[in-house]
């Protein structure tokens, strides 16, 4: 249990490595393009002062949506595997993306259309973003069978 | 319960009635009307004649402390979601002459339904209704957003109307750019027509209408006899800014802030930069500063010349002493009433204060004899 907890913990960092690299990326590169002098201290300093600011200095907890989302998508996906032949990698990628799915397409759509996470406004934005949720959710896959494979032994 | 019976009217008075003495100058302060949906902007017909923007779509009249029953006629449809709905109203500065009424309200597209604006336009007030109403100006590119709309209004002394466009959250890059009206200020004449003095009319892709650029959403805009243009605007978490205007120039929204992003993330790692101008003063934490007035009246000589912010957050009002274009003392006032969402200066010299949400208040800041 402990070793899925630290699992489910790392899976959501994957995640939120994501969430704010993209932000931070995305904002930089436009601040490059309107002729701001970005340096490779200001990239170096900006992704992780994004990391630690999205997950516990926002007005928002995004760290925590996050941790809802992967926490649902992953118990839904528990429940399928035993329902359905499929491999667990696959299943727990597919249920990271459509938990980040989730937080970058659907959220919005009760916040009248404010992507509050602002590297989630443009559709390469929202892609890279889901992508992160699958890669977070094959981790949390392959790993966690490990934990199950232990605890049946 | 959107009107009040006179008996009902005393007792509020009577129970909502405070006094304040500060070392300073001493006031009273009294609720006139509540009830008020979403109440966002008041205009002055005369001394016992308002006029109420409600949120939610609706124009009311306030006679002699009385709030009216009958909502103005005539007021276009509006989008009320989010932080939009009707939003300003505006006397022409010769309203005595042609009764013209100016209305900034967020309305849906009729053809792209999901998609949505800001628009302004302007009717004669006839008795309870407004006629001939005309269009005046629409914001462009349309939006899916339904926040940052600004949609602040003032006449300057040429008799030119200065039109305050948010930059609709989603699209806050879009202000440092001049083929939208995202995250500007927009002059226009009292027809709509462009004015010949704009600063990018010549300006090779420039929207005409431009006057200023590179805002976030601004909430407040004064103009001082002297010309000077106050406008303050909502930062992000932190960086609220209050900032005098010229034509042309670029305030750095979102290059440069004092704030970042409600997520946490960094907006911009830059606060100042060549060719960007600074706000005369800013707020870290936010304050959410709303509706704003240049106090003008006889009725507290203490306070002439002074702005007055209204705040939504925590809920008070912020005096601003100013030396020219400069501040030198900020005052926190009227912190009992919880979110305001507009200060006016009434022609008797009293203020009035509205409060936010769905039981609005006008509450009427008077001295004491």
């Amino acid at each position: 249990m402990l070793r899925t907890t630290v699992v489910f913990l790392m899976a959501t960092l994957i995640a939120m490595f994501f969430v704010a690299a993209q932000t931070s990326l995305s904002n930089l590169w436009w601040l490059s393009s309107v002729d701001m002098p970005i340096t490779g201290s200001i990239i170096i300093s900006m992704l992780l002062r994004d990391l630690i600011g999205m997950s516990v200095a926002g007005a928002f907890p995004i760290i925590a949506v996050v941790v809802a989302g992967l926490a649902i998508a992953f118990f839904v996906a528990h429940i399928l595997l035993k329902i359905i032949s499929i491999e667990r990698k696959i299943i727990y990628a597919l249920a990271g993306g459509a938990a980040l799915f989730a937080i970058v397409v659907l959220m919005p759509l009760a916040f009248y259309n404010l992507d509050l996470i602002a590297g989630a406004r443009t559709l390469l934005g929202k892609g890279i973003l889901i992508t992160g949720g699958m890669i977070a959710g094959y981790y949390f896959g392959a790993k966690s069978k490990k934990v199950v494979a232990n605890e049946k032994s | 319960m959107k009107s009040l019976n006179l008996g009902s009217f005393l007792i509020g008075l009577f129970l909502h009635s405070t006094l304040i003495f500060s070392n300073e100058v001493a006031y009273k302060t009294e609720v006139v009307v509540e009830g008020l949906d979403n109440p966002w902007s008041i205009a002055f017909v005369s001394e016992n004649q308002w006029l109420v923007t409600e949120r939610s779509g609706d124009l009311r009249t306030v006679k002699d402390g009385i709030l009216q029953s009958d909502p103005v006629a005539g007021v276009p449809e509006v989008l009320f979601a989010g932080q939009g709905g009707l939003s300003e109203v505006l006397l022409h500065p010769k309203f005595s002459e042609n009764r013209l009424v100016y209305l900034s309200f967020s309305e849906s597209d009729s053809v792209e339904t999901k998609l949505n604006r800001l628009t302004v336009v302007r009717g004669r007030l006839e008795g309870n209704s407004l006629v001939d109403i005309k269009t005046i100006f629409g914001s462009h590119p349309l939006r899916k957003t339904a926040a940052h709309y600004g949609a602040r209004m003032k006449f300057m002394a040429d008799g030119t109307l200065l039109i305050t466009s948010g930059d609709g959250f989603n699209y806050r890059e879009k202000a440092q750019f001049l083929d939208n009206h995202f995250g500007k200020i927009v002059r226009v004449n009292d027809d709509g027509s462009i004015p010949a003095d704009n600063p990018f009319l010549n300006t090779p892709g420039a929207l005409p209408e431009i006057w200023s650029y590179g805002h976030r959403n601004l909430q407040g805009l004064v103009i001082a006899d002297d010309g000077t243009v106050f406008e303050h605007e909502h930062g992000p978490k932190g960086g609220d800014e209050l900032n005098v205007v010229e034509p042309g120039k670029n305030y750095g929204w979102p290059a440069i802030t004092y704030g970042v992003d409600y997520s946490g993330a960094i907006i911009s790692p830059f606060t100042d930069q060549p060719g960007m101008e600074q706000p005369i003063q800013y707020w870290v934490p936010s304050i959410a500063p709303s509706g704003m007035t240049l106090y003008r009246g006889d009725m507290f000589p203490m306070w002439k010349g002074d702005l007055f912010i209204a705040a939504l957050v925590p809920g008070d009002v912020r005096r601003i002493e100013l030396d020219g274009e400069k501040t030198i003392n900020e005052t926190i006032m009227f912190n009992e009433f919880g979110r305001i969402r507009d200060v006016a200066s009434a022609p008797d010299g009293s203020l009035i204060l509205a409060t936010d949400g769905e039981n609005g208040k006008l509450i009427r800041v008077s001295a004491v004899k």
